[in-house]
Formats: C-alpha cells, sequence, structure tokens
C-alpha cells in the first residue's frame, strides 16, 4: 500500500513539475460534426486540423507555445451548436475558434465569438450570406457559394480553348435543398455576365425513388452543358437515369457534395466517366503532394477538401498567433486583418489549395456587403478519368487533360 | 404542515433562480444551459397539455414551433415590424393554422392523430424549404446587434435572456397549472380516459381537443418567437421530427400525468445531455448519446409513469 503511495506521489509530482515547465499552450477550438449524419465529415475536417497541429507543435509552436485542439461536438444542431460554442468560448477559454462545417451553426458560433472577441474562422462553410452580417471577429477562408459557381463558369469558359466550342447554353439540375437553390441563384447571376443562356432549370426533391421526367427535361432542354447539385444517393440515380435513357450530356460539371462522395465513384463504377465536379482539394493537384503523403502516412488515407482546408485554417490561425505576437482575442483579430499570406506561410508549408494567396478583406458583390473573405480563394475542377477524379482545372495545376465530350462509360 | 414546507422549499427555489445570474455572469455557458433548459421545458409543457392531459400524442410540436419562429422572423425581417409587435401576430397565425387544420383531423381517433401531426409537420417544412420568400433552405438571420437592445430583443447580457426564459417558463406553468384544476382540465383528462364516456356526459371530444391544440400550439408558437430571437437564425431544419422527440423526452421523462412533469424532466434532461456532451463530446464521440440512451431506458424500465412517479402516492398511471 505504501509503495502504491509513493507511485502516486512520485506521478503526481513528475506531472507538476512537467506542467510548470511548459508556457501555457494556446488553445484552439475545433467545433464539427462528431456525431450524427454529419459525423463522417466532421471527422475528416479534425484529422487536418490534428495533422496542422502536429506539424507545427513538431517545428516548436507559436513562439515557443505548443498549439492544444479543443473539440467540441456539434450533432450537427443549431441549439447544441450554440451551448458547445459558449462552452468552448467561455469555459474552456480558447484562444481561438474553428468550425463549423454546415452554415447555420457557423452563423450562431460567429455570433458567440463576435460577443466575446474571440477570433472565429472557418474552412468550410460556404453559404454566402454569413459573411454579410459584419460580425469583427469571423473570417471566411473558403470561396463563398457564388464563387463555387463563378469558378464553374470559368471552367465552362475555358473548357473551349481544349475542345474550341464554345458553351452557350447551360441547363441546371439542382435539389430543393439550400445548396441546390444557391446553385440555381448565382447560375442565374453570372449565366448573362458569361454570355451563357439557361435553357432549363430541373428542380427535384430530394430522395425521389425515380429521376426519368427529370431526365427527360434535361435532354429535351439538350444543352451544351449541366450543372448539377445533389446528393450522393440522387447523384448516383441520375448517373443511372442518364444511362437508361441513353442520353449523355457533352459536359456535365457538378459541384462538389454528393458526386465527390467517396462512394459516388464505387456505385457508378463504369458510368460515371467524364463527369467534372468542384473539388476544394485533389491528391493529383499539382500543390500539396508532399504534405498529401505524410498525411497518409498517419492516417491511411488521402487528404479530402475538406481536410486540406481545415489544415490550411490551422496555419492562418499560427501564423496570426505568430504576428501578434500574444494570444489576445483583439490583436489576433487585428493580425488576421493584416495577414498576406503568398504561396507558403511564412517558416511553413505552401499553400496547398488551388490558389496562391490569402487574404481577408472587405468586397461587395451582387450589390452586397461582405466582411473578411478571403478574396483570392478559388476552386479546382476535376473529372472522372478511368474510374478516379482527375484535376483538370486551372490550367495550370492541373495534373490531366480534359476529356470531351463526356463518355459515361 | 407538511404542504406549508413544500411551499417554502418552492419559494427559495424560485428566489434561487431568479438571484443565480448574480453569481454565475461570469459564466455564459452556465446560463446558456439554464436558458436551453427554461426553453425545453416549455416546449415540453405545451406537449404535455396535448399527450399527458389530453391524451392525444403529437410528434409534430418543433413545427407549431417553427411556424411561430418563421413568422416572427418574417414580420421582422421582411415586413420591418418591432419584434414585440411581431409576437401575438406569430401566436395568431399559429394558432388559427392548428385551428383550421386539426379541426379536421380530430375526427380521427388514436393513432391517426400521431400520424396527422408526422405529416403536418413534415409538409410545412417542406413548404418553407421550397417557399422563396420564407429562405428556403438557407433559412432567416435576424439583424445582429451588439449590445442590449430592448425594442429588438437582442441581449449580449445572457442574464436577461435567462430571466425572459425564466418568466415564460414560469408563466406557461402556471397557465398550465390552471387548465389543470379548471372546468377545461377536467373536460380533456375526462377525453384522455375515455371520449365515449366524455361525450355521453356532454363534454364535446372535438371541440375540447381543438382548443387544447390551440392553447398547445400558441404556447409553442411563443417558445418560437424566443428561439429566433435567442439563436437569432432559424432555417427549417428546426422542424425536423427529431426535434419534436426531443421536445416529449422531458415529459415522459418527468411523468406526463403531471403538470410539473416536463419541469423536473426538461430541466434534468437538458442538464444531464449537456453535462454528458460537453464532458465526454469532444474526447470519445458519440458516447454521450450512448450515456444519454442508458438513462432514458433505465428511467421507463423502472418508471414508466416518469420520475415523478416515484413521489405519487396514489400511483396513479
Amino acid at each position: 500500500m505504501k509503495k502504491v503511495f509513493a507511485l502516486v506521489v512520485l506521478a503526481s509530482m513528475i506531472f507538476a513539475s512537467a506542467s510548470f515547465a511548459a508556457e501555457d499552450p494556446i488553445k484552439i477550438g475545433a467545433m464539427y460534426a462528431l456525431t450524427g449524419a454529419n459525423a463522417a465529415i466532421g471527422t475528416n475536417i479534425l484529422r487536418g486540423i490534428d495533422f496542422a497541429v502536429k506539424m507545427i507543435n513538431e517545428k516548436g509552436g507559436v513562439n515557443g507555445r505548443m498549439l492544444e485542439v479543443v473539440r467540441g461536438d456539434t450533432e450537427g444542431d443549431a441549439a447544441k451548436a450554440r451551448s458547445v460554442a459558449e462552452k468552448l468560448v467561455t469555459q474552456d477559454h480558447v484562444d481561438a475558434l474553428l468550425g463549423c462545417h454546415q452554415s447555420t451553426l457557423t452563423n450562431i458560433a460567429a455570433q458567440v465569438c463576435d460577443a466575446n472577441e474571440i477570433p472565429m474562422v472557418t474552412a468550410i462553410s460556404t453559404v454566402d450570406n454569413l459573411s454579410e452580417n459584419g460580425y469583427e471577429y469571423f473570417f471566411r477562408m473558403c470561396p463563398m457559394n457564388s464563387l463555387y459557381v463563378r469558378g464553374m463558369f470559368d471552367y465552362l469558359k475555358d473548357i473551349s480553348k481544349v475542345t474550341g466550342k464554345e458553351v452557350k447554353t447551360i441547363a441546371i439540375f439542382a435539389d430543393n435543398s439550400n445548396i441546390g437553390q444557391e446553385i440555381i441563384r448565382c447560375s442565374e447571376i453570372f449565366a448573362p455576365e458569361y454570355g451563357m443562356e439557361i435553357v432549363a432549370k430541373v428542380e427535384y426533391q430530394g430522395g425521389q425513388p425515380d429521376m426519368s421526367s427529370e431526365v427527360l427535361a434535361l435532354r429535351n432542354a439538350n444543352a451544351d452543358a449541366v450543372i448539377a447539385e445533389s446528393y450522393i444517393n440522387d447523384a448516383t440515380l441520375l448517373m443511372r437515369t442518364l444511362q437508361e435513357q441513353n442520353y449523355q450530356p457533352p459536359i456535365l460539371v457538378a459541384k462538389a457534395n454528393g458526386y465527390t462522395d467517396p462512394t459516388f465513384l464505387q456505385n457508378n463504377q463504369g458510368i460515371s466517366n467524364g463527369v467534372a465536379s468542384v473539388v476544394e482539394w485533389n491528391p493529383d493537384l499539382k500543390k500539396g503532394r508532399e504534405i498529401n503523403a505524410e498525411f497518409k502516412k498517419e492516417y491511411g488515407i488521402d487528404m479530402n477538401g475538406h481536410s486540406a482546408e481545415s489544415f490550411t485554417a490551422t496555419w492562418i490561425l499560427k501564423t496570426a498567433f505568430e504576428m501578434a505576437g500574444s494570444s489576445k482575442g483583439s490583436e489576433v483579430k487585428d493580425a488576421l486583418k493584416k495577414l498576406d499570406i503568398k504561396e507558403k506561410f511564412p517558416n511553413g508549408p505552401e499553400i496547398i489549395l488551388p490558389y496562391s494567396r490569402i487574404k481577408f478583406e472587405d468586397h461587395t458583390f451582387a450589390g452586397k456587403q461582405h466582411y473578411n473573405n478571403n478574396v483570392f480563394a478559388s476552386i479546382a475542377i476535376a473529372q472522372v478519368q478511368g474510374g478516379e477524379y482527375k484535376t483538370v482545372w486551372p490550367l495550370e495545376y492541373a495534373g490531366a487533360e480534359i476529356i470531351y465530350p463526356a463518355q459515361y462509360k | 404542515m407538511k404542504k406549508k414546507i413544500l411551499y417554502i422549499l418552492i419559494i427559495a427555489l424560485a428566489v434561487f433562480m431568479l438571484i443565480l445570474p448574480e453569481y454565475i455572469a461570469s459564466m455564459p455557458y452556465i446560463l446558456n444551459v439554464f436558458i436551453l433548459a427554461f426553453y425545453m421545458t416549455t416546449m415540453s409543457m405545451a406537449w404535455n397539455l396535448l399527450g399527458g392531459m389530453t391524451g392525444q400524442n403529437s410528434i409534430g410540436h418543433a413545427c407549431f414551433m417553427g411556424i411561430g419562429a418563421y413568422t416572427a422572423t418574417l414580420c421582422i425581417v421582411k415586413f420591418g415590424l418591432n419584434p414585440w409587435v411581431s409576437l401575438p401576430i406569430a401566436i395568431f397565425v399559429t394558432a388559427f393554422i392548428t385551428a383550421v387544420v386539426f379541426s379536421q383531423c380530430f375526427i380521427l381517433r388514436g393513432p391517426y392523430f400521431t400520424l396527422v401531426t408526422i405529416a403536418f409537420a413534415e409538409a410545412v417544412r417542406q413548404i418553407i424549404l421550397n417557399w422563396d420568400f420564407a429562405g428556403k433552405a438557407i433559412g432567416l438571420g435576424l439583424p445582429y446587434v451588439r449590445g442590449n437592445n430592448w425594442l429588438l430583443f437582442s441581449f449580449k447580457d445572457r442574464a436577461i435572456y435567462y430571466y425572459i426564459a425564466f418568466a415564460m417558463m414560469i408563466a406557461v406553468y402556471a397557465v398550465m397549472k390552471y387548465i389543470d384544476n379548471s372546468k377545461l382540465g377536467f373536460a380533456l383528462k375526462t377525453i384522455r380516459e375515455d371520449e365515449d364516456v366524455a361525450a355521453a356526459i356532454g363534454i364535446k371530444p372535438l371541440k375540447y381537443k381543438v382548443i387544447a391544440v390551440v392553447i398547445s400550439a400558441s404556447v409553442s408558437a411563443v417558445a418560437g418567437f424566443f428561439y429566433a430571437c435567442y439563436y437569432r437564425y432559424i432555417d427549417p431544419n428546426i422542424m425536423l421530427q427529431s426535434s419534436s422527440v426531443e421536445i416529449v423526452l422531458p415529459a415522459i421523462i418527468g411523468g406526463s400525468a403531471f403538470v410539473e412533469g416536463p419541469l423536473v424532466g426538461g430541466i434534468l434532461m437538458v442538464s444531464l445531455s449537456e453535462y454528458l456532451r460537453n464532458t465526454f463530446g469532444g474526447i470519445l464521440p458519440g458516447i454521450n448519446l450512448i450515456l444519454y440512451a442508458i438513462v432514458l431506458i433505465v428511467v421507463i424500465r423502472f418508471r414508466p409513469t416518469g420520475i415523478l412517479g416515484f413521489f405519487d402516492r396514489r400511483g396513479r398511471a
């Protein structure tokens, strides 16, 4: 008994001295859905953060202070997100917050951060109106939805350089969820700008059992390109129905989501070649290959768009902490405002996402004032070739050539 | 004598709750848990008027709350009305819609009512999902205000929300307690026990069931208004069926036969679920939900009448 007691005392002394030796860590809150329907997404995002934190700490942390991640599980629910944010900010006293995935939750967390003067960066939430609220402490690294769609239109324009055939008419295939509605709204803004005409808007109900009439409508429209937005089940059903009705739109470009779901390629082997989709990042992109190799060693899988984005957002926070020279909320916020990263992070990796500069600015878009968006953020587009997604756009980072017209074989 | 002690205890508890924010003002998170508990309890009491007192089990209460939240938000955002003006409008719209829909549906008895509430909730959610004016699936945000503003019902000071939510809960409790002992309450309870007997002794089941659903929906609308003003962003997901089920739980756990049931169940279950998630949620995701489920199963297994069933001498079901 005495021996055990002595051991306990010894152990606690070692722990006590260890905790005195190091300086207080800088705490970063990370709130994502770790249970529920979005758990898989949240897990991938957290991998990116953990990986970046490990890398940063191995290199000596932020001016000698280690980074520490405090996780919070939102369960994908708005009311819970608020209490998670409150807890992270006011009880765990995190110095900055990363989150969330669903934009509604991000909005709620941003309010908590703004009220408590804690800087928050979102790497994932894309709904436009998030940056319209004028939160001083909220920064968005990823492109907003309209810029995703602009990227798709740029792709449609650039495709003519490869194929020699200009895209004049487009059809939109989207469900009635929020991202589906956003894509229609944004396409209506960009189509006239790019000299294209929307000849059909095919809306469907997510999870419906049959797509025949929708595909028929697409076929009748016979557009030069189809812009699609679906969840995974609907995306799969679309591919099947296209086969059944033997309709091959020459270009089908999707806004990620279901089309980049890991099961999409498995479920649609042999019928999905030629489908293009927005990706935030892709393993064959000409950037971040070494980092991905390390990542794969650690977790056994490639980075995906979300983990690459959260990895980058963590480095942004690290850089801001360093620039501020402290972890005080208002100073880190000012640092984020001033931050201007070109090509690579100071003492860190290159920007692995398909853009080369990160700078948060206020700007106006479609008549609305936006605050603290990374105005240089952009996307890449990948095409299914031989049953795998190959990056084909932007042309300077592309790992493969565009195949035109799409074959669906 | 015993009753006197009970009253003193209750008054002491009420005073304690009133001065509590003074001491935990520096812990907004704890205040937030209380606010969430008060809100859930209010919703659960609204449910209990139908489910507990009238015996009509609804799995669509999140939708009543959603109609209230949406009406209020639309009035504020689209018509520029003051929140205090939009509150009565929200209550009226919710009451009107439920009265029209359910006066037709109550011709059906028993499980059919439950089915109708599920269908009704999903239908309303789909309408909002496809309705441009209501922001479709993207949802609606209330203007973000820094500092405290009574006129816009937005406060930086969490304690104000605490008092408002507390007052809302107590007021609704008082209304429920009043109904419980009124002619209306006895009519509803008679309907719960036997509709045919009720009809035979001159209680019109249809009329009283509609009254119950309208009161219940109106209370939900008030809670919805509070939800919208507190979270300041709503989307159609607030009307998901899972939210409706969450509203039912406190009443069942506390004891749906008692007016106090949701009160006990709400405070207990919300604090339990918050405690579990914040202790384990970040470390071992999911374990909090498993523990929560175990507590649920244990309570229902050993005391189907709810926690208050333990203290009820008459042992009524």
